[in-house]
């Protein structure tokens, strides 16, 4: 589903991506590891579009994405650490936006926000403009309108953050339901035990490099995700 | 305390001087080019003023100075006090809440005590050449100026107090609240007719005199009064007096909106009104218009915005209303000095209705407003030129819709042709079209999306200084060129003429927005 090969991005003279390699396949959960300025957000952001890179490739079912970056934001989702939405808008505005922006059509888009909005318990608070929303419900709005479309990839960064324990155990659900229908998860976090027990595969990125990469369950064996990490 | 104003002052230096040399080269632009021009200005006017009322003239820059603050700090005094991100940092530190008011109010101060300067100080000088003043009059000059914002920044923060006080307790309280500003905005207004109105501005060769009845007026305004008056006068004790009501209003605002401020501050990010979700309000439209609802939402949202891009459109349509009103008294002042055109009315109209609708341009700021919701428009599978089009389409309509319904008015009562009409409308929705795409070019180019607070952006950023501008510049090319040929044109030569320009300069701009434009828009 997702394919980056030897991505490289530089700031000015500064290279912070030193050829990143990774592949997401189908109805796989990816989770991305690594510590504070390690280039987790700097290669989501590549991955998603917002930032342009000089090398490498990133194919999202197979399709590149400097190529044809508008089928590729066709099929994916993303949700940042920290989601500005429009502060004018109302919750019900926004989703409205996205799901026209994805064209789905009327009554899915109707049904799949009750139901999720629903789900993150914040059903009731649609009509308030996002600007007085707290920052769990901007994250809950969020990941509604990530869920929206029903995105092929679904890419968060640090998704947990500022979400309350009944939205988490709400959100690694609806990750798991995703996935079970075949779509593919790549994700960002700190929580080490979250990407242990929720990650099919792990990848930890250090100064710009993958260091460590494969199957969680081979990957930790008898260790513990934490003691890995700290390790390297 | 210190501490404080001088954390908010280097604030305030720190967005004008960033360590960017480019940044900061452009920020210098922008923070001395109006100031030049205020100086200009003043300068002219001021002159112009002393030459014909003397010494009296002392009473109109100083009122003109208070005026001018006070037109700046109703827009700039809401920000300051309520919409600032670091009172929540601040007011947990272990200091006195008193002290946090006192260092908004500061920067006001510094930026009004800016303006009163640049007004005051330069015919001043003049003044004191001419009349071959002594070095008295300079000293009491400056000694009254340092304290002479102080009214207009205490007038400007009541008022900020009050509206907020008054807004907080109702539903759509921003709304409200930014309706209240924008009247209170226009309200201000009245001191520049009261200014043209008692200066008697005539200039048939008399000498300008200010009637007593302006001076009897400014006495409504005691610290201005008096220091004109001490400085008229050359009386020193109205300056102390001037000073002396300064300290003793500027002691009685803090007794009196201390508390208030500190509460409404805290009461200011909550919510009262819970309002009702129907999901029957959900719409199914197209891409481009779904872009162009949440960018028209924006704009309409948003009472600076509108104040700021689209001010003009309002004096257009007020204007016709005006002029329709007053047909005949309008044609008897307009004959005697242009009677070549007597039969070129709707030329005439049109070029004005053009050169004030180039003036508006809401997409010069669009992306920049974006700010920190940019990440958005780079995710969603939206194509650049829908995302463009999107903005510049508010600006074609906040520029076409008053445009036509003042074409319309003008239609029924001048009576021209209805194909005049249609190529007339059609006109004015391509100058929005020309409009919007220079707006976005120059965003392009210049966008800004680090702001704590909207107002930067559609006020002081590079991007709405060289759109307006701009504006202005192809304004003031209309009006020479068209007036200039408008007897080697009748009506329908001019408006094919003037559609087939159009035409060509925005197909021009299309072709660079969806080339070089769609590159620099990924690049951002």
């Amino acid at each position: 589903m997702l394919k980056i090969e030897n991505l490289k991005k530089s700031y000015g003279s500064k290279e912070v991506l030193h050829g990143i390699d990774l592949e997401v396949q189908d109805g796989e959960i990816f989770g991305f590891i690594g510590h504070n300025g390690a280039g987790k957000t700097t290669t989501i952001k590549a991955v998603v579009g917002i930032i342009t890179y000089e090398k490498g490739k990133i194919t999202i079912d197979g399709i590149d994405n400097k190529e044809k970056p508008l089928e590729c934001k066709k099929i994916m989702a993303y949700i940042p650490d920290n989601p500005d939405l429009y502060p004018n808008l109302t919750g019900l505005q926004y989703l409205n936006f996205i799901g026209n922006v994805y064209k789905v059509e009327k009554h899915a888009l109707v049904s799949r926000i009750e139901h999720l909005a629903n789900e993150f318990e914040i059903y009731g608070n649609l009509a308030d403009t996002i600007g007085s929303y707290s920052h769990g419900m901007k994250q809950k709005l969020a990941i509604i309108s990530a869920l929206i479309h029903e995105p092929k990839l679904l890419i968060l960064d640090e998704p947990f953050v500022g979400l309350d324990p009944k939205a988490s155990f709400k959100l690694k659900e609806l990750m798991k339901q995703l996935c079970a229908k075949g779509s593919s998860i790549f994700f960002s976090t700190h929580v080490l035990e979250v990407a242990e027990k929720l990650c099919d595969k792990i990848a930890i990125i250090k100064d710009g490099r993958i260091v460590v990469s494969g199957n969680t369950s081979e990957l930790i064996e008898d260790q513990s995700l934490e003691e890995i990490f700290l390790g390297l | 305390m210190l501490q404080l104003i001088k954390i908010q002052l280097l604030n305030l230096l720190v967005k004008i001087s960033p360590r960017n040399s480019r940044k900061r080269k452009i920020n210098y632009f922008i923070v001395i080019l109006p100031i030049i021009a205020i100086l200009y200005y003043s300068i002219i006017w001021g002159i112009e003023i002393i030459d014909n009322t003397g010494l009296q003239a002392i009473y109109i820059t100083t009122l003109s100075s208070f005026v001018a603050c006070v037109m700046f700090q109703i827009v700039q005094s809401q920000g300051h006090l309520f919409d600032s991100n670091d009172f929540e940092s601040l007011i947990v530190l272990p200091i006195q809440p008193i002290q946090i008011m006192l260092s908004k109010m500061a920067s006001m101060y510094i930026s009004s005590l800016l303006f009163s300067t640049v007004i005051i100080v330069p015919s001043a000088i003049y003044m004191g050449i001419k009349f071959h003043l002594e070095f008295l009059f300079y000293f009491y000059l400056i000694l009254g100026l340092i304290f002479l914002p102080v009214l207009a920044v205490l007038v400007t923060s009541t008022l900020a107090i009050m509206i907020r006080f008054i807004t907080n307790k109702i539903p759509y309280k921003k709304l409200a609240n930014n309706i209240v500003v924008v009247l209170v905005y226009l309200a201000s207004f009245y001191f520049w007719y009261l200014l043209a109105k008692y200066q008697n501005m005539s200039y048939t060769g008399v000498k300008l005199h200010l009637s007593d009845d302006f001076i009897e007026k400014l006495k409504y305004l005691p610290t201005v009064y008096y220091y004109a008056k001490g400085l008229y006068t050359m009386n020193t004790s109205y300056i102390w007096i001037s000073i002396f009501i300064n300290v003793v209003a500027f002691v009685g605002f803090i007794y009196l909106f201390n508390r208030l401020y500190i509460y409404l501050n805290m009461d200011v990010h909550h919510t009262t009104v819970k309002k009702k979700i129907s999901l029957k309000r959900v719409s199914k439209d197209s891409v481009l218009f779904t872009l162009f609802k949440k960018e028209f939402n924006k704009f309409i949202t948003n009472f600076l915005y509108i104040l700021n891009l689209a001010t003009f459109q309002l004096v257009i349509l007020g204007g016709t209303i005006y002029l329709v009103w007053n047909k005949a008294e309008i044609m008897n002042m307009i004959r005697p000095f242009i009677p070549m055109i007597q039969n070129s009315y709707f030329i005439v109209y049109m070029t004005a209705l053009i050169s004030s609708s180039v003036v508006s341009n809401t997409a010069s700021v669009s992306i920049s407003l974006e700010g920190k919701n940019f990440w958005i428009l780079k995710v969603i599978p939206a194509k650049v030129l829908e995302i463009l089009y999107a903005k510049i389409l508010v600006n074609v309509v906040v520029i076409a819709v008053p445009g036509m319904i003042s074409l319309l008015l003008f239609y029924f009562f001048f009576e021209f042709s209805v194909i005049e009409l249609l190529l007339g409308c059609f006109i004015i929705i391509l100058v929005g079209l020309l409009t919007g795409q220079i707006g976005i070019i120059v965003n392009l180019w210049f966008p800004k999306f680090e702001f704590d607070r909207e107002v930067i952006v559609i006020k002081q950023s590079l991007a709405a200084f060289v759109a307006t501008f701009t504006g202005m510049f192809i304004g003031g090319f209309n009006l020479f060129l068209s007036l200039k040929h408008i007897s080697d044109f009748n009506t329908m030569s001019y408006l094919f003429t003037v559609t087939v320009i159009l035409l060509v300069t925005t197909g021009l701009l299309h072709l660079w927005i969806a080339t070089i434009g769609k590159k620099t828009f990924e690049r951002l």
